[in-house]
């Protein structure tokens, strides 16, 4: 399929003529900002439908010659409405730009084309990338939290580089991906990473939302569809333009640990009777600990870390050829030591006109590595405390000896075979975890105009990306150390993911009188081939060796994985308007998906929206109050195919995977390979999703005001579903078509010019979008599904999350928290101890075993045991309601940037508390609030007493509001006038201050209410040993040339 | 000259419009993409893969979560050994755990799943072509196994869903508990079956494989549970005496089973990777020192002597030997000081001395599993190669001796069977003493806990007699009144131990998800 691609572009590069001007008037003038009266420098001035006659320069000056008088110019600027005019007899002009953010002229880039946003009959938003430039965070993704409404972000962490959910309208699928569809510069991809994209490249990021905008990717766009455009040379003189920024971040706070004689405290409580040969010593007591230094391990674990972004680029073009290059390095510290992210990226893009063949090529290499280990996800999940923040909090903040702790690999009071705490300094500043990602990005297009209304496209591309993933553990890390299991012990993991892309559209665009009718109709073709080698080996003998010492060790199973997937889909849409009043969109897609076999390999995916532009009623006509009146109806059904490429097959295996997958007996002390099975579901099918959306879209006082709103029911049927299994049959899970969910919502965006004059301008912009999801069905008569978090052995089978019918996803599960056991509660036995009264009711544990101060939970069915039936819903893992609130203001050359970010009505599970407000294991530091635990001299406390936990639950007792309110981006700028710079030739200079995460208004406990470990679906909102993010301040300069 | 490229390119275009509208069917090639891994319809074409199947159907005796760790070293134990961790107050080691738990879901999921692999194998073995007599052997074993993973099933759940085919839809589900009965029938019927198609076990020469002595020693033990609790079925003594006369009494060239002299011996085999056949019948083959496979085992690290120098076998010492197993042995029994350690490690590493204990008894480590006698070097921290017995001919003499006196009561045949056992030890001749056979009952009963104890049988005994839950609690009494305070915890086991502790709860998803599951009373 390639081959023939480039045929037809070598015959279409054979197409080649020049074009011819004449000039015979002269035009002067002077181009400025409609709001300020600025002068703009570097406008392109163009003929109508010829080519560019000019720039304006540093102080907005232009001479360009034009025909004659019937000549229109056309002017055109980044970021303002283009502005024509019919020359006439003038020979001097005096162009005023208007700025276009809300402009209903803007061109809105949809699926395979692009439209007016007037024009628009599907939900679509677009992203302010202005300011999301002004974020200074590495990924634009990231930056796009609160941008747009109803488009959630969610990150695990902190960490440099670590990934983003996106859940657009509320997820859909339990168990599957739910991140939407990424279409960059056309080319459509599942796992974009977005921290391989430079936000300083982005020219505009489109959220597709409703089912309308999103059917033309069919099978892949149920989950929404974010496109993003990245710059292209644009006509005009060379610009050069330099972005940069230095600065540092800092963890947002720090969680309050005991100090050294709070932990004695707790030490004298647990184990009175070691007390005398441990802290109490040579006669110490607690009150000689009263004002000892104590460590808090968390100042040698985080550091202030510094960041830096530097782009530049060069385009420009003339009618027929359009260039622009550019580059960025960004290298950014973590707040924890021994991490970080840089990226290294290198673009090329390059149009060319011949006659009227068109083509085009963008290229984009990317570099990057991330690395430092992730304390949310440790190599060895297997107990709570192979997690970095458990060494962190854990570690005492005193001694009673000369114990040198911060050398020391491991805290000799600490007994290594229950307790796997480990000098978390040593041990971070030792690990090696590098992740190296290369990728490629190469699109290559051909457009040729058949006929002045039929345009076919071709275009082809290729998305080539490899990761190598280095683990080393030296003798000083936890996973290394003489006493580990492994010893110094070292992998090398290769990945590579190929997918080579073909998609040809034929456009037909036609106005007939007031008809306007464009139809896309396309063929297209993608293919992937996904590669994973791996290697490890233990015990390796040469430690300074690093890795390429590892062939002189243990080597361990060999990893190696292949797979590859192919779709091929015919797409089609109708827009159809009639004098741009009454608007009609209907779009076809039929997928085929070598994941699926035989009749359900095709999937078939319709749409249809209408609009109606009321403002272009006569009945409109004398008023003055709005300026825009649209409402939008649209309906469309989208799929999902995200599931394992052979889904379908049941397979056998006999490779070595890990301890679970592997199938070796061994007879007589020989090994021998066994096999083991998988099973499929041989009829899989597509997930569909069927999704109505109505909106309006209003503005009011000669657009100074706007607002857009939009309600969408959104109902997923055939959901795949990565079903659990009884285990009767032998298997724990398969795919299997069954479930339904639904996600219905409203969302708002309100935006305006507060303030408008020559001055000041002060525009803001606030979105809400409320999503209800609920679980419609499950598998066959499963009333609920739910889930476990395996962040510890003793809580792996527990179920946290559970999703019931009728009820929405991602609910917390558990035990309803009553405080806890009180004297009253027990008989008091003639020897003293305490039993409890027959008529209370145990938490859990044997009756005989509880004690006055243990944790109490609520008896839901009465038979005063609280076990499997005594669970209920404890908390929501989903928002109510969330949004943003963007403000940009500009005084003189002053421009400042402020926004807000929300999130209410969701709940966070605090596992850390589970662990750290416990105080059973010995000479584990606790946090602070653990002081205030139940005592006998203590009775009032709600916080259970050392070793009260009762049995391993989750309860209420850790379940907190997860609301925030962040003051997310901050940015002020200061622009220098032109006309001190044009004296250095210098076209524009703005020098800022921008931070990032500076307040946040929470009662969440933790270091993070936006934390997200272990997520998915059906898993929001669960926080342990997450990396804190960090609060960012950076300075900054735009310098265009 | 442009002409000719504009016709060559709109022929190009009708080309691709051609292969567009042909395209549902020309380009089903294109999306037909098929898996690396071998597909299920594609088995069994050689000898080679029946083998790698066979081994696929053992491989679930090695699991860490069957025999090769939890099941051995936790589930199985009853009043011979105590957790030996006193902050651990949770799990099914202490009894206090529930359906949720693990331990009980692994150990249904991986049982199930050697059903499973034993179902397939037998579906789609017959037509491969290969030796007869090999394959039929092969049968042989799969067929004993998924007999004994059921049986496993149902003494520690009681009815369970019985599956004799390979599960094939994803939907279909729901599965009917099995009366115990009717399993029970399953289990002898396939292992009679199945002894007429393994092979001796002098062809192999190690215990690692299904053998007709194999086979024929589990039946006598099934036989027995049958006849015990809760069937209570006495007619099928006889049938544990059939199965076990035909090891003790071999007519026909059959192989002929004996102790070995040293006791000890035994366990020092199992953990050196060598066999004694003429005792050691079948044992779980762990294997190696997880260098890239992971066939080792936690035998001797998870339980053994409390060991924290590695080169010397780490081991946890997780298990402690109680008071009333201790006193149980004479003074002179040779088992005595090899199943509970007499001495500890000086600093818990053995290359400082060994210090021997005088008076005290609760703090004794299980030490019948040994990391000292590991051949494989260097040995891993958490696994071993060491061996788990399934199967000793000291068991079927006790279970003939048991059999016998059911059967045909107190008679010489029985004693000497008792006899030879004990005599082996050094342990006194009592054959005047159990001259009754109530005697000889309790007497066998106490010589099972003395010879078998640590190998997985002490809670099966138990719950066969009936006796589970006031043994527990003697076991309970004896720690309360007669433990120093510091290990007086060690009774928590026993004291969170109920009624319902003779079954394992139905793992919790194995309730939701199979709507014909109910759960078992108590849990």
């Amino acid at each position: 399929m390639i081959q023939k691609a480039s045929t037809i572009l070598f015959v279409f590069l054979c197409l080649f003529q020049h074009p011819v001007f004449a000039q015979s008037q002269k035009i002067n003038g002077v181009v400025t900002e409609q709001e300020t009266g600025k002068p703009l420098p570097g406008v392109s001035i163009l003929l109508k439908d010829g080519g560019l006659l000019g720039v304006s320069d540093a102080s907005g000056r232009f001479t360009v010659g034009v025909p004659g008088p019937s000549a229109i110019l056309v002017f055109k600027y980044v970021g303002y409405v283009d502005y024509e005019t019919t020359v006439g007899e003038r020979k001097i002009l005096q162009v005023k730009l208007l700025s276009d953010s809300k402009s209903l002229d803007e061109v809105v880039v949809i699926g395979y084309g692009e439209v007016q946003r007037k024009d628009l009959t599907g939900s679509v938003g677009s992203a302010n990338v202005k300011d999301i430039q002004k974020a200074p965070v590495g990924s634009a993704i990231e930056a796009l939290a609160g941008r747009v409404a109803g488009v959630q972000v969610s990150s695990e962490s902190g960490k440099p580089g670590s990934s983003v959910n996106i859940v657009i309208r509320g997820a859909n699928s339990l168990t599957q991906d739910n991140s939407p569809l990424y279409v960059i510069d056309g080319f459509p991809m599942e796992d974009a990473n977005s921290s391989v994209l430079n936000p300083d490249e982005i020219e505009s990021i489109e959220v597709l939302k409703d089912a309308s905008a999103t059917a033309i990717y069919g099978a892949r766009g149920a989950n929404g569809v974010i496109l993003i455009t990245t710059k292209k040379g644009k006509v005009g003189a060379p610009q050069i333009t330099y972005s940069g920024y230095l600065g540092t971040q800092n963890i947002i706070n720090k969680i309050d640990m005991m100090d050294g004689y709070e932990f004695v405290r707790l030490q004298a409580e647990r184990a009175p009777a070691s007390m005398d040969a441990t802290y109490y010593s040579d006669g110490r007591t607690l009150e000689d600990y009263r004002n000892i230094d104590s460590y808090d391990w968390q100042e040698y674990i985080f550091r202030k870390a510094n960041m830096q972004n530097h782009s530049l680029s060069v385009m420009g073009g003339n009618n027929n050829t359009k260039y622009s290059f550019s580059g960025n390095i960004f290298n950014q510290d973590g707040i924890i030591v021994n991490s970080g992210f840089s990226r290294k990226q290198g673009k090329i893009t390059l149009d060319q006109t011949f006659s009227k063949l068109k083509v085009g090529i963008n290229s984009t290499y990317t570099s990057t590595l991330t690395d430092g280990s992730n304390p949310a996800t440790p190599e060895s999940s297997f107990s709570a405390m192979n997690y970095l923040m458990f060494s962190v909090w854990g570690y005492r903040p005193v001694t009673y000896g000369d114990e040198d702790l911060l050398s020391a690999l491991e805290d000799d009071v600490v007994d290594g075979a229950n307790d796997y705490r480990f000098n978390p300094v040593l041990s971070a500043h030792n690990e090696l975890r590098e992740n190296y990602n290369h990728r490629l990005i190469v699109n290559a297009y051909a457009e040729y105009p058949i006929t002045s209304y039929l345009k076919l496209r071709m275009t082809g591309g290729i998305n080539n990306a490899d990761w190598r993933q280095d683990v080393f553990n030296n003798s000083k890390t936890r996973y290394g150390y003489p006493g580990s299991t492994n010893k110094v012990n070292g992998s090398i993991l290769y990945t590579q993911s190929n997918t080579w892309l073909n998609e040809n559209t034929l456009t037909f665009n036609k106005k007939f009188k007031d008809h306007t009718l464009n139809i896309v109709t396309g063929l297209t073709f993608q293919e992937n081939a996904y590669n994973r080698y791996g290697m490890s080996a233990i015990n390796l003998p040469y430690e300074s060796k690093g890795l390429t010492g590892l062939s002189d060790g243990e080597q361990q199973p060999l990893t190696s994985l292949r797979s590859d997937w192919s779709m091929m889909s015919y797409l089609g849409r109708v827009n159809y308007n009639y004098k741009s009043r009454y608007l009609l969109t209907a779009s076809f897609r039929a997928d085929g998906s070598s994941k699926f076999g035989g009749d359900n390999r095709f999937g078939y995916f319709p749409s249809m929206a209408l609009a109606w532009r009321l403002i272009d009623e006569p009945f409109m006509k004398n008023q003055t109050l709005f300026s825009d009146a649209k409402v939008r109806l649209g309906y469309g059904v989208t799929g999902n195919n995200r599931v394992g490429e052979y889904a379908r097959f049941s397979p056998t295996f006999v490779t070595n995977v890990g301890p679970i997958d592997n199938a070796y007996y061994s007879w007589n002390d020989v090994l021998y390979q066994g096999m083991y099975l998988g099973i499929g579901t041989p009829d899989l099918r597509w997930e569909s999703t069927a999704q109505t959306n109505a909106g309006i879209d209003l503005a009011f006082f000669k657009n100074r005001l706007s607002l857009t709103a939009d309600y969408y029911d959104k109902r997923t049927y055939d959901l795949l579903l990565y079903a659990e299994l009884p285990n009767s049959t032998g298997y724990t899970n398969a795919y299997k078509n069954i479930g339904e969910t639904s996600n219905r919502g409203v969302e708002l965006t309100v935006s305006g010019d507060i303030i408008k004059n020559s001055e000041f301008t002060w525009n803001s912009s606030f979105n809400i979008a409320f999503n209800k999801n609920k679980v419609v069905k499950l598998t066959q008569n499963q009333e609920s599904l739910t889930r476990t978090v395996a962040w510890d052995q003793h809580y792996r089978e527990i179920p946290l999350y559970i999703a019931k019918k009728d009820q929405p996803l991602g609910q917390m599960y558990g035990y309803l928290w009553e405080g806890v056991y009180q004297y009253d509660d027990f008989d008091q036995l003639p020897n003293g101890t305490y039993v409890l009264k027959p008529t209370v009711t145990t938490n859990g544990n044997p009756r005989s075993s509880i004690q006055p101060g243990d944790v109490k939970y609520k008896d839901l069915n009465g038979d005063l045991v609280v076990d499997n039936y005594d669970r209920t819903v404890i908390g929501r893992g989903y928002p109510i309601h969330q949004g943003g609130f963007a403000n940009t203001l500009q005084y003189k050359n002053i421009d400042m940037h402020f926004f807000f970010q929300w999130s209410y009505g969701n709940d966070v599970l605090n596992a850390n508390r589970i662990l750290f407000e416990n105080g059973n294991m010995a000479n584990l530091n606790q946090f602070a609030s653990f002081a205030d635990r139940w005592t006998p001299d203590n009775t009032q406390s709600t916080m259970p007493r050392v070793n009260g936990q009762g049995p391993n639950a989750y309860s209420t007792r850790v379940v907190e509001d997860g609301s925030y309110l962040r003051l997310k981006t901050f940015s002020i700028g200061y622009n220098f006038d032109n006309s001190l710079l044009s004296k250095y030739n210098i076209k524009g200079l703005r020098a800022y201050v921008s931070a990032q995460n500076i307040w946040t208004w929470t009662n969440y406990t933790g270091y993070d209410p936006e934390v997200a470990v272990f997520y998915s679906a059906l898993t929001p909102g669960f926080d342990y040993s997450s990396y804190p993010r960090p609060k960012t301040f950076v300075f900054g300069l735009n310098l265009n040339l | 000259m442009k002409r000719i490229y504009k016709n060559y390119f709109f022929n190009t275009i009708k080309v691709g419009v051609l292969t567009a509208t042909l395209g549902l069917g020309s380009c089903s090639d294109f999306l037909d993409k098929q898996p690396y891994d071998i597909v299920r319809e594609n088995y069994y074409t050689t000898a080679e893969e029946v083998r790698a199947g066979l081994i696929g159907v053992y491989d679930i005796l090695g699991r860490e979560q069957f025999y090769g760790g939890t099941y051995s070293s936790f589930l199985t134990l009853a009043d011979e050994g105590a957790y030996y961790r006193n902050n651990y107050t949770a799990g099914p080691e202490v009894y206090n755990y529930d359906a949720a738990n693990a331990t009980i879901v692994n150990l249904w999921r991986f049982l199930y799943q050697g059903i499973e692999r034993a179902n397939f194998f037998l579906s789609k073995v017959s037509d491969t072509p290969m030796d007869e007599e090999e394959k039929t052997a092969a049968i042989g074993e799969v067929k004993f196994l998924r007999a004994y993973y059921y049986f496993i099933l149902v003494t520690n759940w009681g009815d369970v869903p019985l599956k004799t085919t390979p599960t094939i839809s994803v939907t279909e589900v729901d599965i009917e508990r099995t009366p115990q009965r009717e399993v029970y029938d399953f289990i002898t019927q396939e292992m009679e079956e199945a002894d007429g198609m393994v092979r001796d076990i002098q062809e192999y020469g190690h215990a690692g494989r299904i053998t007709k002595s194999a086979v024929r020693g589990v039946l006598a033990r099934v036989y027995l549970k049958m006849a015990g609790a809760p069937l209570n079925d006495a007619s099928k003594y006889a049938k544990a005496l059939e199965w076990s006369e035909k090891l003790v009494f071999p007519t026909g060239g059959q192989y002929v089973h004996s102790l070995i002299s040293d006791y000890t011996q035994i366990f020092k085999d199992m953990a050196a990777d060598e066999y004694n056949i003429e005792e050691s019948i079948w044992e779980v083959e762990l294997y190696g020192n997880r260098g890239g496979d992971f066939e080792a085992g936690r035998i001797g690290n998870l339980g053994g002597i409390l060991n924290t120098n590695e080169p010397d076998g780490y081991s946890y010492g997780f298990i402690a030997a109680s008071r009333k197993l201790f006193e149980l042995y004479e003074s002179a029994d040779e088992r005595r000081n090899w199943n509970i350690a007499n001495f500890y490690y000086q600093g818990n590493t053995s290359t400082n001395p060994k210090v021997f204990y005088v008076n005290e008894i609760e703090s004794r480590h299980m030490a019948k599993y040994r990391r000292d006698d590991e051949k494989r070097l260097p040995k891993n921290k958490n696994y071993t190669p060491i061996n788990f017995p399934l199967l000793r001919y000291s068991d079927v003499l006790l279970m003939f001796a048991e059999a016998e006196n059911e059967v045909n009561g107190a008679t010489t045949r029985a004693t000497t069977a008792l006899k030879e056992v004990r005599d082996r030890v050094n342990a006194s001749d009592i054959t005047s003493d159990v001259s009754t056979s109530v005697a000889l009952r309790d007497s066998i009963r106490s010589e099972r806990m003395r010879e078998l104890c640590y190998e997985g049988l002490r809670k099966f005994d138990l719950v066969r007699y009936g006796t589970f839950l006031t043994e527990m609690k003697q076991t309970q009494q004896d720690y309360t009144t007669l433990a120093p305070d510091n290990l007086k915890y060690m009774a928590l086991a026993f004291r969170n131990v109920s009624e319902r502790d003779i079954w394992f709860p139905i793992p919790i998803g194995e309730l939701t998800l199979n709507n014909l599951m109910w759960q078992n009373e108590g849990w």
